[in-house]
Formats: C-alpha cells, sequence, structure tokens
C-alpha cells in the first residue's frame, strides 16, 4: 500500500511557544516547537520520533487540531482526525460500557451509532462480566484492552496514536497488533508517536525524527532510524550530530567511551561489505595529527550477525577520537570509510 | 477537529449529564435518595433555625425563606460546580478537540435535572405549609427558564475565567457569598428603603427571588418589566460567552496546562 500523493494535513514552518506564568507579571516562555514542515499523505502510516522533550506531544495536539500554532499553519484537508489515547479520559465510576459509549461520542459518533457497536467492542475487549462493572475496578491492562476496543471501533480518517500498546498480556497484545495492522492496511491514515524503535520501524512506512523543535530528518525508517540511535547515544554525553556521511561498502557500529574536554574517543566497529580485510584505520580530525590503528580486536556478536564476512568477528578498532566541533574522517587506505562532525548541544 | 456539531454537542452533553449523575449516586449508600434528602435536610434545618429557634418573621416566613433559598442554591451550586469545570477538563481536551462548552454545560444540565425534584419539593412543602395552590403557580415555569437562562450564562462566563486568572476560584466563591446576601433570600425587599429598591434589583437573582415569591407564596403575577430586564441580561451574557468560547476554542487546551 503506498501513499497516493494527496496530502492530508500539512504542516508549514509551524512554531509553539508556550509561557510560564511564574506570577503576576513575570512570564517564561518556551518554545516547544521551532519551524517544522511536513506534510501527512492520505493512506500513509507515519511514525514520529524524538527524544523526551523533543515537541512530540506538542505536534500531536496539532495533528490532532487540538491547538493553533503561533506561527506558520496547519492544513487539514478532513475533519475527522483523533487521537487514540490509551485508557485516559474514562469516568472511574462509570461501567466500560457506558464508558465506551462516551468516548465514541466524543470522537463524534451519534449514540445510535455507538449503540449499534457496542456488543462488538466488548467481544473484542474479551472484558465480558468486568463490561458492566465501573472502570475503577479495572487492572491498567483492563482500561488499555477497553481504549484499544474503542479505538478499533470507532476510526476517524486520521488516526493518531501515542505510545502505542501497552495492552495487557501477551495474546491480547498480538491480537491488538494484528488489529492494528489491519487498520493501517485500509485507507486510514495513521500517525504513531513513539520513542520505541521497533514498533515504529515495523508498522510505519515513512518516518519523521522531530529534535529540538525541528524536522531533523524525514524518509524511510531504514534511512533514518542509523542516525536517529546514533544520536542518541551521543546525546548522552551532551553532543549533537551535525554531520554524518557513510561510505555505503561499510557497515560501522560507533561505540562512544568518553568526552574528554573536547575530545570525544571511541571505538570503532569497521566491516568492509565487499569482504576486504580491514586491517590500517587512520582517523583524522581536521588539523589535527592522523591517530593509525592497525590491530582490530575481537568482534564475536558481529561475527554472528554477519557469518558470510570472514572478517567481521575481529573488527573492531579501539582509541580514536573526534574534535568537537570540527570535522573528522576515518579512512582505510583511500577510501573514507564516514565522515562526521559533533557538536555541543 | 469539527467533527462535532451542535446537534452532536448537545446530544453528548445530555449523556454525559445522565451518567454523571448516575456515577455521582453510585458512590454513596443512599445514591439517589440523597437527591430528595440534601434538599429536605436544607428546609429542615431553616424550618427549624427561623421558625423555632428565632421565631422569626411573620406567618409564612419559612414559606417566604424556602421559595428564596431553593432556587438561590440552584444557582449558586451550579456556578460553584461549573467554575472549574474547563481546568479539570484539561486532559480530555488535550486528547482531542472538543468544544469547550461541554464542559459547563454538563454540569449546568446535571444539576438542573436533580433541581427538578428539588422544585417538587419545594411544592409539596408549600402546600404542606397551607398554601393553597393556584394557577398563578404556572407562572414559576417561564421564571425558572429565566434563571436557567441566567445560570448558563453565569456558568459559561466563570467557567472561563478560572483558567485564565486562576484566582476567581477564590474570587467567585465570595462574590457569590456577596450576592447571596444581596439578593433578599432572609428579607423581603419591602424591608429595604425605597429609594435603594431600585439598586436593588439590579441585581437580576434578587429580581427572579422576588417573582418566585410572588407567585408561590402570595399568589400574584410577577414584575414582567423586571423579569424582562433579567432575561435580556441572561442573553447578552450568553451572547458574550458563546463568543468568548469562539475565540478562545483554541487557546484554552495551552492555558489550562500552564
Amino acid at each position: 500500500m503506498t501513499a497516493s500523493i494527496e496530502k492530508i494535513i500539512e504542516l508549514k514552518n509551524v512554531g509553539v511557544t508556550y509561557k510560564e506564568r511564574k506570577s503576576l507579571f513575570k512570564k517564561e516562555e518556551y518554545q516547544a516547537l521551532k519551524d517544522v514542515t511536513f506534510d501527512v499523505y492520505k493512506g500513509e502510516t507515519l511514525g514520529i520520533i524524538g527524544r523526551n522533550g523533543a515537541g512530540k506531544s506538542t505536534l500531536l495536539r496539532l495533528l490532532a487540531g487540538i491547538i493553533k500554532p503561533d506561527k506558520g499553519e496547519v492544513i487539514h484537508h478532513t475533519k475527522s482526525v483523533s487521537l487514540m489515547a490509551l485508557a485516559a479520559g474514562f469516568d472511574p465510576n462509570l461501567s466500560g460500557r457506558q464508558n465506551a459509549i462516551i468516548s465514541g461520542m466524543l470522537i463524534g459518533y451519534s449514540k445510535k451509532q455507538m449503540l449499534a457497536n457496542i456488543e462488538e467492542i466488548k467481544r473484542f475487549s474479551e472484558l465480558q462480566a468486568f463490561y458492566e462493572k465501573p472502570v475503577k475496578h479495572y487492572s491498567s491492562g483492563m482500561r488499555a484492552r477497553l481504549a484499544f476496543s474503542i479505538a478499533m471501533y470507532v476510526s476517524p480518517d486520521v488516526l493518531l496514536i501515542d505510545e502505542v500498546l501497552g495492552v495487557g498480556d501477551v495474546s491480547f497484545k498480538q491480537k491488538a497488533e494484528q488489529a492494528l495492522e489491519d487498520k493501517i492496511k485500509s485507507d486510514l491514515t495513521v500517525i504513531i508517536v513513539s520513542h520505541s524503535e521497533d514498533q515504529v520501524k515495523r508498522l510505519s512506512e515513512r518516518i519523521v525524527w522531530i529534535d529540538g523543535g525541528k524536522v531533523r530528518e524525514q524518509g524511510l525508517p531504514e534511512e533514518v532510524f542509523p542516525q536517529y540511535n546514533l544520536n542518541i547515544r551521543f546525546s548522552t554525553f551532551g553532543l549533537k550530530v551535525e554531520k554524518y556521511e557513510v561510505n555505503d561498502d561499510f557497515i560501522i557500529h560507533l561505540e562512544p567511551l568518553e568526552l574528554n574536554g573536547n575530545k570525544f574517543v571511541f571505538n570503532c566497529v569497521i566491516i568492509d561489505k565487499l569482504g576486504r580485510k580491514v586491517d590500517l584505520v587512520s582517523c583524522q580530525a581536521d588539523g589535527q595529527d592522523a591517530v593509525v590503528i592497525s590491530e582490530p580486536t575481537a568482534t564475536p556478536r558481529f561475527g554472528q550477525r554477519y557469518p558470510d564476512n570472514k572478517y567481521a568477528g575481529m573488527a573492531r578498532f579501539g582509541g580514536f577520537y573526534f574534535i568537537v566541533g570540527k570535522e573528522t574522517s576515518l579512512y582505510y587506505g583511500d577510501n573514507c570509510i564516514f565522515t562526521s562532525k559533533l557538536i555541543f548541544n | 477537529m469539527h467533527t462535532l456539531n451542535i446537534k452532536r454537542t448537545l446530544e453528548l452533553i445530555w449523556v454525559k449529564a445522565s451518567l454523571n449523575l448516575r456515577s455521582e449516586a453510585s458512590v454513596n449508600y443512599l445514591s439517589y435518595a440523597w437527591w430528595v434528602i440534601e434538599p429536605l435536610l436544607h428546609m429542615v434545618v431553616y424550618y427549624v433555625v427561623f421558625s423555632f429557634l428565632l421565631a422569626r418573621g411573620g406567618e409564612n416566613y419559612v414559606a417566604f425563606l424556602l421559595t428564596g433559598l431553593i432556587p438561590w442554591l440552584w444557582f449558586s451550586k451550579t456556578v460553584n460546580h461549573t467554575m472549574g469545570s474547563i481546568l479539570h477538563g484539561k486532559e480530555l481536551m488535550n486528547q482531542l478537540y472538543i468544544p469547550k462548552v461541554f464542559f459547563p454545560l454538563t454540569f449546568v444540565v446535571q444539576d438542573s435535572i436533580k433541581q427538578v425534584i428539588v422544585f417538587a419539593l419545594l411544592l409539596a412543602f408549600l402546600i404542606l405549609y397551607g398554601i393553597a395552590p393556584s394557577i398563578i403557580w404556572l407562572y414559576s415555569l417561564p421564571i425558572i427558564m429565566i434563571q436557567f437562562l441566567l445560570t448558563i450564562g453565569c456558568s459559561l462566563l466563570a467557567a472561563l475565567a478560572v483558567p485564565f486568572i486562576r484566582d476567581m476560584s477564590f474570587v467567585i466563591p465570595t462574590g457569590l457569598q456577596f450576592l447571596m446576601f444581596c439578593s433578599g433570600i432572609f428579607f423581603s425587599h419591602h424591608d429595604i428603603p425605597e429609594h435603594v429598591q431600585h439598586y436593588f434589583f439590579l441585581n437580576p437573582m434578587a429580581v427572579i427571588l422576588a417573582a418566585f415569591r410572588d407567585v408561590l407564596v402570595d399568589g400574584v403575577a410577577p414584575n414582567f418589566g423586571q423579569l424582562a430586564y433579567v432575561t435580556l441580561f441572561s442573553c447578552v451574557l450568553i451572547v458574550i460567552a458563546a463568543w468568548s468560547y469562539k475565540k478562545l476554542e483554541y487557546l484554552l487546551p495551552r492555558v489550562v496546562l500552564e
């Protein structure tokens, strides 16, 4: 199922600023989104990824039409967008059935339409007798099941999913994922926001990566995720990857070690896809002496992962360093393995 | 998103209000009985204090008191309930687009449904007390409608003010207290000096309470001029509220989180 060209939601240079009131006259501003531009196409499944605080929730609320941006514009080509929130917004004193009716009506269904679907929801949720009991007596898994079941039967044109599927036990989880995948295969447009790489990768056709209130990258999951993961690894040290270009002939895996002043020490596993033996690697940062390493150490995990490559089990080169703020390249002979630039966040 | 049109919104408010009442009743042992017991207790307390202990007022004093008190309680309870409603709906309104009037109106409807029973109790009390029912009593229906409009207007504005100025959740109850003493619940407007009466009746609740008493206790037609003023006043409030809600619809989800 490829996405048609038809746009369903457009975001153009969108910015959102929150004002926090400190006291009567004091206000603090906080920019949740700075400049976000991307389109959502009809029928596609879009994954939005980003670290905590990157502005994902704000973005979701914009997409859902709950808030308007302070800057730029969000254009909806549909009126029916809603967020599938798992297990929130239930009245604890009402039964599962009553909550299901209210939830559906909130999305825009009439009471009559909900009553027509109510037994289906009961069956799907497998709550049985609990369906008639107040939600306050539910376990968190049961709540999630109820919410998920409601969402499966009342669907808008665009379904927004925030942190998918914390849904109860294993068997229900499988069923839920299956149901969700079926939905995704229909012409429903789905936007998933999560930091669980697994799920987003499996379900999404396209990824938008939000970082610091901006779109950092968008594209196919296999394009975006390696960079995203790399960035996550560096950000532990307060660093940001500004540039990262890898030669397609190599599989590389960076292992950050420590940050010493502006010197960032790392190991690197380097495997040549063409099967050549990589035995001498030099690393050069702008204006620095090259570090040359010739003796790779054992990498049994990679040996297992790439059994066809006989050098994969012996591919770790240790002790390179980046100079933060300067472009650093790794060479194998004349081949540039990768070029990258790190900056302080 | 505008998936909810006016008809759907009203249906939603109605269903939510009736389910809320059920939910509210389900947590007490005496559940629905409280709808009768609570106002009854109120009536008993005032009866005991004013009729036995203080032996106040003339012959119809308790009837006079309750015909003022019960409509007043409807108004003040509703405004008190609704003023925090938008703020409390912050989770929900941040999950999907929903017309924000949903929050206060649900409470207004909920409290008004209960009020039907209380009014019935009041009428029963008046008859037991020895006031003969008459056709004049039918005037109380339009008066109830006017009070309903006034309550909607005040509730909508109170619920809207609180998220922006949180201090209002202290100001409004105090204001209601003040208004209670200015609405002539414990005294008749005949007891205040002639030249102040003009100002006294600027307070719409004073007009409504006086109208209820004219109709239910004294058995005479209410002052239509004053009631027309209250109707107009209420409609203006509702129009202002409707305009503000429309204007602030997308700002509220952000304001409530601040």
